[in-house]
């Protein structure tokens, strides 16, 4: 799994800095009017040496001996780990997603809710305080004590 | 006015109880505001001037000053704490801050960033004191060649972050600086991988970039499990909160050389902190009887970055109150106080307004002090806030990253790239590819690219002009010797391990 980690991981890198390349050449002039390094220098140059580093990590553990490749690195890739993590993104990505229409205090809260209550199924009247008195806390000490602006909302808060 | 009189007349100036009174009350502010990520220094700042400007120019000034260290060391603790690095200067500090608070050493972190805190910055100011006409005529007599040499060399050092994997450590860096063109081209107005969106014109925004490949990253690593385990360990006797003597003599030498090298460094307009904290880490690292343990919870690897940050603010201050440049965001919200109050930076500054140079720069030895004083005693409640269970924690620090984020441009496309960032934080973390070359190679990117095209156009394409400066082509000799030392340490250590699997 490792192996093909890698293998993956070069031909991506390699890739994104093709379409990369392919635009900064197409896109935008490699030297200015009077000759001088132009807006396609820098993102031509990277591009082109990620797609020899990437091709490189690709290249170097599809032909480098398994062997000598096992010991040197294994990574943890727990599907259901990796479960649990995505599980906490998509959360936070849900109450970022409802901020602008439920604004900050209400999306935080529904977005504590299901970290707390659904992804940790904590249970009993600590979590519900938690979840309720965090989004508060913070909205008063910026929006409040800060006057820093928040997002608002259909609701005003 | 020599150096000696001057500063005799700006204590007497700037320790009133008034004067006091207010620098407390900068210093305190500057560190609770400083602790929220998003309101790194210049934010803090920017937010308290109104506050500050209602006061006589010299006492409002040194609040300021007070605001400033306070915020410095509150982007510590964050950094330290919750691997939230609230400015760039902060990254290098999470390095091995963090995995000392995983490791229960929260304490003697945060104490040792006070304490290397307060004796660079008080060499930084001493240095501002007596060197500032000196170190004036060093910070111009850098030119673009010069900067793109250093920003190389510094480029090449990221690369000592890497960790085991050099290649992947040089593709983070490579990612980094690819993320660092995307947006206005400064030299032709040109749009470069924007998509036509009118919020990628700036470029993306360091805060959601950093906040979300360190704090959600690390968030998202530690949630993998069920969060009823500890995730940190907190030491319950008050003396294992605390520095101790073993650590202040192992930090000497980091202390010493970044307070040394972050000066330097601080006073070249545009380096900045950023850059004075990277360099002395990784000539701490390249210098220190323990290098295996950087990145794993070095006290040396702590010491030594916030040693730079702070006595770079000494340095930072010569370009600023001399020339009139400011060397960073802070320096220009700095700019515009000293303009709103009726004065112009510049070399007659000291000759014309000595009553309110004087007094800053003595209040900055006592804004050092203040900070040792009032910081240090609360180093064991803020490591107890680790006792936290982390089912609260986390969900906590997501919500202060996404206001910490949304509050800089009050963008929620700012937000989304926060998310964006924090999975692949996770996943460079899974496939162990460093994020720290990516962060660090955004922020020197762009410094990097400017002053390389500058030269190219002031020497007529013609890069010869590298080796024709002497400053340029010295550091450009010990960027090529790193970058040999780099490669031929790999290859042995390949060897070894190849060796090692083989036998």
């Amino acid at each position: 799994m490792t192996r093909v980690v890698h293998i993956a991981l070069g031909v991506v890198v390699a890739l994104i800095a093709a379409v990369t390349l392919a635009q900064a050449l197409t896109g935008l002039a490699f030297l200015g009017a009077s000759g001088e390094p132009g807006p396609a220098l820098f993102p031509a140059i990277l591009s082109g040496a990620l797609i020899v580093l990437g091709l490189s990590l690709a290249l170097g553990y599809l032909i480098w001996p398994k062997a000598r490749l096992a010991n040197r690195e294994k990574l943890n890739l727990s599907r259901p780990e990796m479960g649990r993590a995505g599980g906490v993104w998509l959360s936070l990505a849900a109450g970022v997603a409802l901020m602008p229409a439920l604004g900050f205090l209400l999306s935080s809260i529904l977005m504590l809710a299901l970290l707390v209550l659904g992804m940790e199924r904590l249970r009993g009247y600590r979590p519900v305080v938690a979840l309720l008195a965090l989004p508060i806390g913070i909205y008063v000490v910026f929006a409040v004590l800060l006057d820093v602006r928040l997002p608002t909302g259909i609701f005003g808060a | 006015m020599d150096a000696f009189s001057g500063l005799a007349d700006g204590f007497a100036t700037a320790v009133t109880p008034t004067n006091l009174l207010w620098l407390m009350i900068g210093c305190l502010l500057g560190t609770l505001v400083g602790i929220l990520p998003g309101l790194g220094p210049p934010a803090t700042i920017a937010i308290l001037l109104p506050l500050a400007t209602n006061l006589e120019p010299a006492t409002g000034l040194i609040m300021m000053a007070g605001i400033y260290y306070g915020a410095k060391y509150g982007g510590s603790t964050t950094s330290i704490l919750l691997n939230i690095p609230g400015e760039s200067s902060s990254v290098v500090t999470c390095l091995d801050g963090y995995e000392m608070a995983k490791k229960g050493r929260a304490g003697p972190a945060l104490g040792m960033a006070a304490i290397a805190s307060f004796i660079a910055g008080t060499v930084g100011v001493i240095g501002l004191t007596f060197l500032a006409p000196v170190v004036a005529n060093l910070a111009v007599s850098f030119g673009p060649p010069e900067y793109s040499a250093l920003m190389v060399f510094a480029l090449l050092l990221v690369i000592m972050l890497a960790g085991e994997s050099l290649l992947k450590g040089f593709i983070s860096m490579l990612l980094g600086l690819l993320l660092a063109t995307i947006g206005t081209d400064l030299f032709t107005g040109e749009q470069r991988f924007t998509g036509g969106r009118i919020e990628l014109a700036g470029g993306f925004e360091f805060i959601a970039i950093s906040i979300g490949l360190f704090a959600i990253g690390e968030v998202l690593v530690n949630v993998e499990q069920r969060t009823g385990r500890q995730i940190f360990k907190v030491p319950s006797k008050l003396r294992e909160l605390l520095p101790t003597v073993k650590d202040l003599k192992d930090s000497r030498v980091a202390i010493a050389q970044g307070s040394v090298l972050g000066f330097f460094i601080g006073c070249l307009p545009g380096a900045g902190a950023t850059v004075a904290s990277f360099i002395s880490y990784t000539v701490q690292k390249r210098v220190s009887k323990h290098p295996e343990e950087f990145g794993k919870g070095s006290i040396e690897g702590v010491a030594a970055p916030e040693a730079a940050n702070n006595s770079e603010t000494g340095g930072a201050m010569i370009p600023l109150l001399t020339l009139g440049i400011p060397g960073s965001s802070t320096g220009a919200v700095l700019l515009g106080a000293l303009v709103l109050y009726g004065l112009n930076p510049g070399p007659l500054l000291f000759t014309d307004h000595p009553e309110v140079v004087w007094p800053i720069i003595a209040s900055m030895y006592l804004g050092n002090v203040a900070l040792l004083v009032m910081n240090l005693p609360m180093v064991p409640l803020f490591a107890k806030l680790l006792n936290v269970p982390y089912w609260v924690m986390y969900p906590g620090i997501l919500l202060i990253a996404v206001v910490g984020t949304y509050s800089v441009n009050f963008s929620m496309f700012d937000v989304w790239v926060l998310l964006a960032f924090g999975l692949l934080g996770y996943v460079m973390k899974k496939i162990g590819m460093p994020p720290a070359p990516l962060l660090l190679a955004f922020v020197l990117g762009p410094i990097a690219e400017n002053a390389v095209r500058q030269t190219l156009i002031l020497s007529d394409n013609n890069p010869v002009i590298y080796l024709q400066r002497p400053i340029s082509a010295t550091l450009l000799v010990l960027a090529v010797l790193l970058l040999a030392s780099l490669t031929l340490g790999q290859s042995r250590h390949l060897r070894r391990q190849v060796l090692e699997i083989d036998d």
